[in-house]
């Protein structure tokens, strides 16, 4: 449970998908430090503080942009994000996000305009 | 009930529950909001020599004569400007092109129209932006699909929203088509961005500046109160935040 925690906390390289994150939530008491991952732009390790069986607290132990400097942010802003592989879904929706093949020729032709533009 | 037309050059959707046919004429409603987006593609695109924008990115009216709408515009994308570090800017090599913004906040505008009648329950969805009031027909959240940047025909992930917006800004099927303001050059290295927010301007506002934003979108969207993020990469994962997570139907 500890290891699934501290994975689950260690940054923006976190895999998880609902069950393990629901498995994360259901935590052993303690300070877990996680493992040291790269997250885009450098590396990144934190500690999270549990009590009580919920995450209370998120040390951020090593950050990308604070050449080592520990920077503490408290458990209601967490920085990390967590990582999935794509998968299709089959289920019923109301209605879809995305760019439409529509809004995709507008903007084609606006980028052909704007390269027009630009030369 | 549920219409779609095609206004400013996308397909533009009213979604109204049976159940609100009750107390209101739903058509006519629906009517309104059609008539309000077309008003909005007269005033504001980019591609009509005669609209207001067209006329503002030639100086022909200085932006102190623009209309009260063109003036709320012209604020709302100074602030985004500034928010996002230049990364969103409506001027781009001295073209002047409010799109990135116009359309979630053309969607929140005409939510309010409804609201004003009294709706409770309905969705406007303007080319894959969407606003969201109350519940669906079968008195449930909304389900959104986020559409597969890698096959736009599939759905990859489905949210469950209430009064809450929802905006994507992507590159799908061939190559990149937004320009990162700081440079000119197209923004690259994700696939698509999902931002969920209060609402469809707040959404696609920042959909769009962090898309510019590339694979640091995400985590830009995680430091933003009350807005969260579902960003794809190229390589066929997705990276989101946490309050993402909580939006998604198992």
């Amino acid at each position: 449970m500890a290891a699934a925690a501290s994975v689950a906390l260690a940054a923006a390289t976190a895999t998880a998908d609902a069950q393990a994150r629901a498995a994360a939530y259901n935590l052993a008491d303690g300070s877990f430090t996680g493992r040291r991952e790269y997250a885009y732009y450098g590396w990144m390790r934190v500690r999270a503080i549990v009590s009580g069986g919920r995450l209370r607290d998120v040390r951020i132990l090593e950050y990308p942009n604070d050449n080592g400097t520990s920077r503490y942010i408290n458990g209601v802003a967490l920085p990390y994000l967590i990582r999935e592989a794509v998968n299709v879904q089959s289920s019923r929706v109301d209605l879809i996000s995305g760019a439409t093949f529509t809004s995709d020729a507008f903007q084609k032709s606006l980028a052909d305009a704007l390269r027009r533009a630009g030369r | 009930m549920r219409r779609t037309e095609i206004i400013m050059g996308m397909p533009v959707t009213v979604v109204i529950p049976e159940r609100e046919r009750a107390d209101h004429d739903v058509d006519a409603s629906a009517e309104a909001v059609f008539a309000y987006f077309r008003d909005v593609d007269e005033r504001f695109s980019p591609f009509k020599v005669d609209s207001e924008t067209s006329r503002i990115g030639r100086r022909e009216i200085p932006p102190s004569e623009a209309s009260p709408e063109m003036q709320e515009v012209l604020r709302l994308s100074e602030e985004t400007r500034r928010m996002t570090n230049g990364y969103f800017d409506v001027w781009l090599r001295g073209r002047f092109d409010p799109s990135g913004l116009v359309k979630g906040w053309a969607i929140s505008r005409a939510a309010e129209i409804l609201d004003a009648e009294g709706y409770l329950s309905f969705s406007i969805e303007a080319g894959g932006d969407i606003e969201t009031r109350g519940a669906n027909d079968e008195g449930q959240p909304w389900l959104i699909g986020v559409r597969n940047p890698f096959d736009p025909s599939t759905v990859i992930r489905t949210v469950k929203l209430a009064n809450r917006g929802i905006a994507t800004s992507g590159t799908y099927i061939r190559g990149e088509h937004i320009y990162n303001p700081r440079t000119g050059e197209r923004a690259n290295g994700i696939a698509s961005l999902t931002v969920i927010g209060p609402n469809a301007y707040e959404a696609d506002r920042f959909a769009t500046a962090a898309f510019v934003m590339g694979r640091a979108g995400a985590q830009y969207v995680a430091g933003l109160e009350g807005l969260d993020a579902y960003m794809v990469e190229l390589n066929g994962d997705a990276v989101f935040t946490p309050g993402f997570a909580e939006y998604v139907q198992p």
